[in-house]
């Protein structure tokens, strides 16, 4: 009895508190939401717009704002804070704005912004991507800022300097603009990556390379002669769509010039089985390391013993940065295939729904995107203090200076930054002439909405992880782990999700005159 | 404690041979773990893994070592979170255990139960950050460190065990002289039962040496980061990196930079390595525990 | 009634002193449990952001589906809950043992194993997961080549789910044996010296006095872990089991080493659904409830002192 009552007191004292703190919840919502139609600052976007300039005239108007922007970075940057005062040293003349860098290790970024996010603080700016802190997703759940109107009136040269496909593929699966590309390389063509001294030694023959089935002699080869190196270090997920007759986008792959666009379950199909055989093959031949499902390959990476790999993205100019990555020693690349285009959705930058100043967030940006000043210093920092320059272009990062996030890629249009020691002077020209000329697919602009399916998703995602590394890697007979993998995707919904999309494609082809 | 001649210690023996194989078995473990630390990392991979550093290098510690302050600092925070904290915990959690220990107090189911409850069930992570940025205010604060995880339900449970033990005839002569429960709380509980309290403590102590997850969400200045946020930081980044290779190919990350295998090991040396100090300062009351639990009457 | 609330008060009146004594510990909960626990609501919530945990539509039990529907809610609800029971009697039997053995020598070599059996409570679970790789590793790993060595055939251990469940309760039991015996080593030295002279005096053996003084004696403390490890029976160790099977890489050994909180997490990383992580929350804590009420009033059955309320 006594417990009853004193349940009852110990609710009702709880209940009184979730409502006041409901209402105080409520509260910063309101504010959010109105602060998101200022009048003043529409007027003045006229002003702005045809002034071809966007910032000079907002010297004097603007009210001095703090935008907090949280970025990714492999570690955290000691001396971060003399990059944010030269950065709010530039741009505080120009958008009358300082600039409060907010850096997360990537390992955190997720669980960091999912929580602060979640929370509804608030803030202004932050990185997003398809692969971590997921755009789409987050976008559908309302955390960031539909960028429509703020890219026209802020940052219209920008994004009419883009590929009208980039800009298309930065759209979520309502086809609503929540993030601009930071923009790069958005072509994805893979290949093998090769250490340079074995080819050499071995007497590779780069132009006989079309599949990966004539690797085969060299990996025999390098077995025989190289008893302490990995001839080739298999990796997870390797099976390309594009390889093998399909076309699509990631996860929605149909025949290629099917008329009807029937989407095929590509883990069923007869290539997806073959491509694993051979992996399997080379597995049971020696040429792949036998801890290969659960070794850390970075690891075997850097310290040089991997003679050969395939990697998704051969850019122009990368063989400098995949040479760090080798323990030093020079590769060569080898396409496979015709580099298609892969899309922006890998590096965004978003404004969020919470922000009170979205509108001097987006001259951030676009400054961020246009002004190779604060493009450098956002990359790579103070000049002399964090990096020295070599010529006009290049530049050599201080590995000890205290600012060295090597994650430009994160920051902003790369193109307009400067290049790192050794790449090439025309890297930039050259990655942008691939990404005009990339094969877009047929289909580009569809974005899956996940919403009607997430149940059957979050069972797949869960069930495909179990198989993954084993079957993708080539660690075990595909004859026999394939159909157990298919036949579990199947009990976890995969025929549903494929309907679903199927169903989506359909629509969205419709509505584009295409079927 | 009860010695009677040679069969006794003969009895001694053998059990003494099995904590000294058990023993082993805990810190053979460790000293593998400080044996990488100090070996090259081309050694760890060709040789493997030895207790004797087949090549002896210091790198990883010159690695970690390059910048100093940031783990000056990091020393800093984790120790004054773990001093504060464990005071603090020891005196709200001894407290309220000494409540629902009173078999006597009228409230102490419902007390219990309600400590109970909140073991099994939580709010979850995003409305205690609400709770904790929002209205307690308490981001890239020290107390954002301390005050969550402060009271624990299982050591208050734990704390009722031990006070449990205290024999009630003590309490009630006590009340019978005419003590408050304050005094009887401050003069009796507490000297009592010091050995549960260097146990909890022992315990507590390592909760706050141990803890990163608050850091992680409430700390943004460099200030104030623990130094086991910098070492999970690292092995997370480690882990996330190699396992979205495929999505980050194009974007290029300099996987080069990231501490190796033997960085790895020294930071965790770095990061356990101190608490090592702390043991034997808490194991000297186990001892004097017994005596003063022995001053009965 | 009046007559009930005058009662009522003077029975507070006459606690009064240990109620405030309570108040610090009881508000604190107060504020940093039960208050953030209007989240559970997101369980039935379709949550946006931008709606906020009250804003947000209700959905009923939707986000509870994707749980029960898996084909694996069997197999993972099946391992969580061998391998907690697994853990539990281990821990408590041998820390027991450890903790009454310590009892019986010389306390300069307790100090000694003490701090030793401890060790293990230092490293964090993927530090753990290192020093279980240098055994089974397929390259350089110690335990094959031990099993070389006998004429034994060597194993990729991190590719079979064979032999898991063993590995994982030896790993599970070398972390938790230093805590659990310190926990009931601390309860025994606390037992006055007096009920042991008193055996002695009756000419009870060692083993007689361990038995018939010491275990009574912590029983209280015994029963409590218990009652308070059979709430958790549910709820698996997600370091143990996600970073010591060799984390993301791990695939082959789930048959027998995947728990509901690594599926949950494996399910939900990509997806990062709020509601549908606590709504598998809230069912292992309703299903821990449930079994803790019916522990407690088991134990309350045989020995009313030893129940936790």
């Amino acid at each position: 009895m006594k417990k009853k009552a004193f349940l009852k007191l110990a609710l009702a004292s709880t209940l009184i508190l979730l409502l006041a703190s409901a209402c105080g919840g409520n509260n910063t919502n309101n504010e959010s939401a109105n602060s998101t139609n200022e009048p003043a600052t529409t007027t003045n976007t006229e002003t702005d717009s045809t002034n071809t300039s966007t910032d000079e005239p907002a010297k004097e108007e603007l009210p001095p704002v703090e935008l907090l922007y949280y970025i990714p970075q492999p570690e955290l940057q000691p001396d971060i804070a003399s990059v944010e005062a030269a950065v709010n040293d530039y741009i505080k003349p120009k958008i009358n704005a300082t600039v409060k860098l907010m850096s997360i290790p990537f390992g955190d970024y997720d669980q960091k912004m999912n929580t602060v996010v979640s929370a509804g603080e608030t803030f202004d700016m932050m990185w997003t991507s398809n692969w971590a802190f997921n755009y789409e997703t987050n976008s559908l759940k309302g955390a960031f800022k539909d960028l429509e109107q703020l890219v026209k009136d802020y940052a219209p040269d920008f994004i009419n300097s883009l590929p009208k496909a980039a800009v298309e593929g930065a759209r979520n699966s309502q086809g609503k603009l929540y993030a601009i590309p930071n923009y790069q390389i958005i072509a994805q063509g893979g290949g093998f990556v090769v250490q340079k001294e074995m080819a050499e030694k071995y007497g590779l023959d780069v132009s006989t390379i079309k599949t990966y089935k004539d690797l085969e002699p060299f990996l025999e080869k390098v077995k025989a002669g190289e008893p302490d190196k990995i001839a080739f270090g298999s990796r997870t997920n390797t099976f390309v769509p594009y390889m093998y007759g399909f076309d699509g986008l990631g996860g929605i792959e149909y025949r290629t010039g099917d008329p009807n666009y029937k989407l095929e379950n590509v883990l069923a199909s007869p290539e997806y089985l073959a491509h694993h055989q051979l992996l399997y093959d080379w597995f049971k031949k020696g040429y792949v390391n036998k801890d290969v499902a659960t070794a850390n390959f970075a690891d075997y990476q850097k310290a040089g013993k991997i003679v050969s790999f395939y990697e998704w993205t051969l850019k122009p100019g990368g063989e400098i940065e995949m040479k760090q990555n080798m323990g030093g020693k020079d590769v060569i690349f080898i396409p496979l295939y015709e580099p298609r285009f892969s899309g922006v959705q890998p590096t965004m930058t978003a404004i969020s729904n919470t922000s009170k100043n979205p509108e001097r967030a987006m001259m951030f940006l676009n400054l961020a995107n246009t002004d190779p000043v604060l493009f450098n210093l956002l990359a790579f920092g103070v000049e002399g203090k964090h990096y020295d320059k070599l010529d006009a272009s290049h530049i050599k990062v201080k590995t000890d200076g205290g600012y060295a996030p090597n994650v430009a890629w994160a920051m902003g249009n790369v193109t307009i930054g400067y290049l790192l020691e050794g790449q090439a002077d025309d890297t930039w020209p050259k990655t942008i002439e691939l990404n005009n000329s990339a094969m877009v697919p047929e289909i580009w602009g569809f974005q899956f909405n996940q919403e009607p399916v997430k149940t059957e998703l979050a069972n797949m995602d869960a069930v495909y992880k179990e198989y993954e590394a084993a079957v993708t890697t080539g660690a075990v007979d595909p004859n026999e782990y394939i159909p157990k993998l298919v036949d579990a995707m199947n009990k976890a919904g995969s025929e549903k999700v494929l309907a679903e999309k199927q169903k989506q494609l359909d629509e969205w082809l419709a509505s584009k005159g295409k079927k | 404690m009860i010695r009677t001649g040679k069969q006794s210690s003969f009895v001694e023996m053998w059990i003494n041979l099995l904590f000294i194989l058990v023993a082993l078995s805990m810190v053979v473990p460790f000293l593998l773990v400080i044996a990488i630390s100090l070996t090259s990392e081309e050694a760890i991979l060709t040789k493997g893994y030895h207790l004797i550093p087949p090549a002896f290098s210091t790198d990883a510690y010159r690695y970690i070592f390059k910048s100093p302050m940031i783990l000056i600092q990091a020393y800093w925070v984790t120790i004054l979170t773990t001093v504060i904290g464990t005071i603090a915990s020891l005196a709200l959690t001894s407290m309220t255990a000494y409540v629902v220990s009173r078999k006597d107090y009228r409230y102490v189911k419902p007390t219990t139960f309600y400590i109970f409850f909140t073991m099994l069930f939580s709010g979850g992570l995003v409305p205690s950050y609400i709770l904790i940025t929002q209205y307690l205010h308490l981001k890239d604060t020290i107390w954002a460190l301390i005050l969550p995880g402060m009271l624990s339900p299982f050591y208050i449970l734990i704390m009722k065990g031990f006070i449990g033990e205290i024999p009630k005839e003590l309490i009630e002569s006590s009340k019978v002289d005419g003590a408050s429960e304050w005094r009887i709380y401050f003069q009796m509980i507490l000297p009592l039962s010091k050995p549960a309290l260097a146990t909890l403590g022992l315990f507590i102590s390592f909760n706050y040496w141990n803890s990163w997850f608050p850091a992680l969400l409430y700390i943004n200045s460099e200030k104030l980061v623990p130094i086991q946020l910098l070492l999970t930081r690292m092995m997370n980044t480690i882990n996330f990196l190699t396992t979205s290779a495929q999505f980050m190919s194009g974007l290029s990350i300099d996987t080069s930079k990231f501490p190796n295998l033997s960085a790895r090991m020294a930071m965790t040396v770095l990061a356990a390595g101190p608490m090592m100090f702390v043991f034997p300062f808490f194991q000297k009351y186990f001892v004097k525990g017994l005596t003063v639990g022995s001053l009965k009457g | 009634m009046r007559k009930r609330i005058a009662s009522e008060w003077r029975h507070f009146k006459k606690n009064h002193e240990l109620f405030t004594l309570g108040i610090p510990g009881v508000l604190y909960i107060l504020i940093f449990s039960y208050l953030p626990m209007i989240g559970i609501i997101m369980a039935f919530k379709n949550f946006h952001y931008d709606k906020g945990i009250f804003g947000s539509e209700w959905t009923g039990f939707k986000n509870f589906e994707f749980f029960f529907v898996s084909e694996y809610a069997f197999r993972i609800t099946r391992n969580t809950v061998l391998y907690e029971i697994g853990y539990i009697f281990f821990t408590t039997v041998f820390a027991l043992l450890f903790a009454v053995l310590l009892n019986e020598i010389s306390r300069k070599a307790v100090k000694v194993y003490q701090t030793a059996l401890f060790l293990p409570h230092f490293l964090s679970w993927v530090v753990v997961y290192y020093i279980v790789f240098t055994l089974l590793d397929i390259n350089n790993g110690i335990l094959n080549k031990l099993l070389i060595a006998v004429g034994l055939e060597s194993h990729d251990w991190y590719m079979e789910s064979g032999p898991w469940p063993y590995i994982l309760n030896v790993v599970a039991l070398w972390k938790r044996i230093g805590f659990s015996a310190l926990v009931y080593y601390a309860g025994i030295i606390a037992i006055s010296p007096d009920y042991y002279e008193a055996a002695k005096i009756d000419g009870a053996t060692r083993f007689q006095i361990a038995r018939k003084v010491t275990i009574p004696m912590i029983m209280p403390l015994i029963m409590i872990l218990l009652i308070l490890a059979i709430g958790g029976l549910i709820s698996g160790d997600f370091g143990l089991h996600y970073f010591v099977p060799n984390g993301a890489l791990a695939g082959m050994t789930y048959p027998t080493t995947d728990i509901i909180d690594t599926y949950v997490y494996r399910a939900l990383t990509k997806i990062g659904d709020v509601g549908m992580a606590t709504a598998v929350g809230l069912f292992q804590s309703v299903v821990g409830l449930i079994l803790v009420l019916c522990a407690n009033l088991w134990v309350r059955k045989i020995n009313p002192d030893n129940s936790l309320w």
